[in-house]
């Protein structure tokens, strides 16, 4: 086998996943959960609301819910409005 | 004493101011609430965005909404009323109900589906599809739609007990630019509760849609953007009351002719 080969298969091995958070791709380690991810972020749990490929997440759900490659999450925090 | 006039509630819950303020665009926090207490209203709607990034959720927007709480927790059975806006589909609307629903803590949704990007008109179908989803989950929902009847109808026949007809496109301050349709929903839908949104400049516009029998008045930009917001918010306070004194006292009828106002007859008059 190649060595660029054994290389690339090196790095899929340790590549951690992508997905994306607010539409920028973001890498993360396997089993990583919803909660983990926005602890990580250091965003209060009150204050975002969560959607996963376009799906509401409620707060209660967020440590069961891992996240996959090609995820698409959508934070959401509150702002002013008319 | 000047007579007070009547309250009114939307789903269940009493109120008293018939202004409902929108919280952004002002120049700072303290002005904004300085104008929600000028305007001494007693809901105030907010809204939701997608976070900048990590850490920043509740600190991007400078302490407007925290703001909001703070003004709105001394004024007994004051309520936030958040809404969709920026969806362009009924998913869209419902996901982000749910979001404000839970980001809020309130069943109140303010449901904003726009169908045009020139006029921000909404969009009656996705309005209606995301109204019937809403209602079924729960939600108590304040449609913004156009002053179209039948579908303001359709609304109603899915369970909103609120219609929130526009006077004109959001933020344009043209006022009231069909009152002819307007006065018919009014006509049509007795048993509705129905709030101007969008399009009130002046406080004469929200004067004229009390007038016109509306329960409330929705407003934003006309306060937010003026030279003076506090004082515009207690002018708008003072102009949708007048308009429901107005109201409830009953206008008379306009003619095109004169009719003498004093009294003539056995008046001495000087000259033969």
């Amino acid at each position: 086998m190649p060595n660029t080969e054994l290389a690339r298969q090196a790095i899929e091995a340790e590549s951690p996943l992508q997905f994306l958070v607010n539409g920028q791709a973001q890498a993360c380690t396997p089993g990583l959960s919803l909660a983990d991810l926005l602890e990580q972020r250091g965003d209060a749990p009150e204050a975002v609301a969560t959607a996963l490929n376009g799906q509401f997440v409620p707060r209660r759900q967020r440590e069961a819910t891992l996240l996959q490659a090609g995820d698409s999450l959508t934070i959401f925090e509150a702002i002013t409005g008319g | 004493m000047s007579p007070s006039s009547s309250n009114w509630s939307a789903y269940g819950h009493r109120m008293h101011s018939r202004l409902l303020l929108g919280s952004a665009g002002y120049p700072s926090p303290q002005v904004l609430a300085d104008a929600i207490s000028a305007s001494q209203t007693e809901v105030v709607t907010v809204g939701l965005k997608r976070s900048l990034g990590a850490g920043q959720s509740g600190s991007g927007d400078n302490g407007f909404v925290a703001m909001v709480r703070q003004t709105l927790a001394k004024k007994p059975g004051a309520r936030l009323l958040p809404n969709t806006a920026g969806c362009r589909s009924a998913r869209e609307a419902v996901t982000l109900a749910q979001m404000a629903r839970e980001l809020y803590d309130t069943r109140w949704i303010k449901l904003e589906v726009v169908g045009d990007e020139h006029t921000l008109q909404p969009d009656p179908w996705e309005t209606l599809a995301a109204a019937e989803q809403l209602l079924r989950d729960g939600f108590e929902v304040f449609p913004y739609c156009t002053d179209d009847l039948v579908s303001c109808q359709r609304l109603l026949d899915a369970g909103c007990q609120v219609l929130m007809p526009w006077g004109a496109p959001i933020g344009s301050g043209q006022g009231l630019i069909n009152p002819w349709a307007l006065r018919t929903l009014r006509t049509r839908l007795p048993e509705a509760v129905l709030i101007v949104d969008a399009g009130i400049g002046a406080p004469s516009h929200a004067a004229q849609a009390m007038e016109l029998g509306f329960d409330a008045v929705l407003l934003n930009s006309a306060v937010a953007k003026a030279r003076d917001p506090v004082q515009m918010a207690l002018a708008m306070a003072q102009a949708t009351s007048a308009g429901r004194h107005g109201f409830e006292a009953g206008l008379i009828a306009a003619q095109d002719m004169a009719t003498a106002s004093t009294p003539v007859d056995g008046r001495p008059f000087l000259l033969p």
